[in-house]
C-alpha cells in the first residue's frame, strides 16, 4: 500500500468508524442559538430550512457533475457542502464532504462510492434536523 | 423632551453562495447593531460595490462562483472610494496559502470554516473597530 492507499484508508476507516455516530451533534447544532439576533424568527429553524432546500440541490449537482466528468465542479459542491454540515453539526456529513474532495484530488476514479455514502448520510441528517426541527418549532407557538 | 439621534446607516456586506453560512453570519451581523446586506456571490458583490460603497465592513467567501473573494477584495483594493472597507474573509480550505493570499490581496481579517457564534461575534467585534487605510 503506497502513501496515498494508506491515507485515503484512513479517512475512510474515520468516517465509517463515525457511521456509528450520531447524524447531528446537538451540542453544535444548539450553540448557534447565541447568534439569535433579537426579534427575528427562530434562527436555528431557519438554518435548518435552508440546508434542507440547498443541500438536495448541491447533491443533486455533484450526481450530475459526475455523470459529466466535472470534478472540479464536483468538488467545489462537496466543499461548500462541508461547510454547512460542519456548521450545523452534521459531522459525519461533513467528513464525507472532506473525503470526496480528497479522493476527487487523489484517486478520482474512486469517486462514486464515497459519493454515495455522502447521499446516504444526508438522508440521516434530513431525519435527525427534520426532528430537531419539529421540537424546535413545538416550543415556539409563533413557528406552528 | 426627547430626540432621536438619527444614526448613519451601517451597513455590511456579505457575499456567500452558502445560504446557511450567509444565514448565521447575516445573524450575528444584525446582533451586532448593523444592517447586513446579503449577496449570493463574488460578481453580486462587485455590482454591489460597483454602485455603492457606503458599507461598514465587507465578510466574502473564499470559494464563490464567477468571482472569488479574493478577486473582489484585489478590486475593491484599486479603488480609492472603497478602499476604506476593512474586509473579513471566511473560507473552510485548510491550505494555510489560502490564508497568506487573503492578507496579501488586501483581506484585514480572515476566519476559517467552521466557526463558532462566539468566534464569529469576536471576529466581528475586530472588523467594525478597524479601518483600512490606503
Amino acid at each position: 500500500m503506497n502513501s496515498i492507499d494508506s491515507r485515503m484508508s484512513i479517512i475512510i476507516g474515520d468516517v465509517w468508524n463515525d457511521c456509528v455516530a450520531v447524524a447531528i451533534d446537538v451540542t453544535v447544532l444548539g450553540s448557534l442559538e447565541s447568534a439569535q439576533a433579537d426579534g427575528e424568527p427562530d434562527l436555528i429553524v431557519e438554518l435548518i430550512d435552508l440546508f434542507l432546500k440547498d443541500a438536495p440541490r448541491r447533491l443533486a449537482n455533484m450526481s450530475t457533475f459526475l455523470e459529466d466528468g466535472d470534478l472540479h465542479s464536483l468538488s467545489r459542491e462537496a466543499h461548500c457542502l462541508k461547510g454547512s454540515s460542519a456548521t450545523l453539526g452534521a459531522l459525519v456529513m461533513t467528513k464525507l464532504c472532506q473525503a470526496v474532495e480528497n479522493i476527487v484530488r487523489d484517486r478520482p476514479w474512486e469517486i462514486a462510492r464515497p459519493l454515495s455514502d455522502l447521499h446516504h448520510e444526508f438522508l440521516r441528517v434530513l431525519e435527525a434536523l427534520s426532528a430537531e426541527r419539529h421540537n424546535r418549532t413545538a416550543r415556539l407557538p409563533a413557528l406552528r | 423632551m426627547s430626540f432621536t439621534i438619527k444614526q448613519p446607516m451601517l451597513r455590511v456586506l456579505i457575499a456567500d453562495d452558502d445560504p446557511v453560512i450567509r444565514c448565521l453570519v447575516a445573524s450575528s451581523v444584525k446582533r451586532a447593531g448593523y444592517t447586513p446586506v446579503e449577496v449570493n456571490d463574488g460578481r453580486e458583490a462587485y455590482r454591489t460595490l460597483q454602485a455603492d460603497s457606503n458599507f461598514k465592513a465587507a465578510i466574502f467567501d473564499m470559494m464563490m462562483p464567477f468571482l472569488e473573494g479574493i478577486d473582489v477584495i484585489r478590486h475593491m483594493r484599486t479603488e480609492n472610494r472603497l478602499r476604506r472597507i476593512p474586509v473579513m474573509m471566511i473560507t473552510s480550505e485548510p491550505d494555510p496559502k489560502v490564508m497568506i493570499d487573503s492578507f496579501a490581496a488586501g483581506a484585514t481579517l480572515y476566519l476559517p470554516k467552521p466557526f463558532t457564534p462566539e468566534q464569529l461575534h469576536t471576529t466581528l467585534g475586530m472588523l467594525f473597530s478597524r479601518r483600512v487605510f490606503a
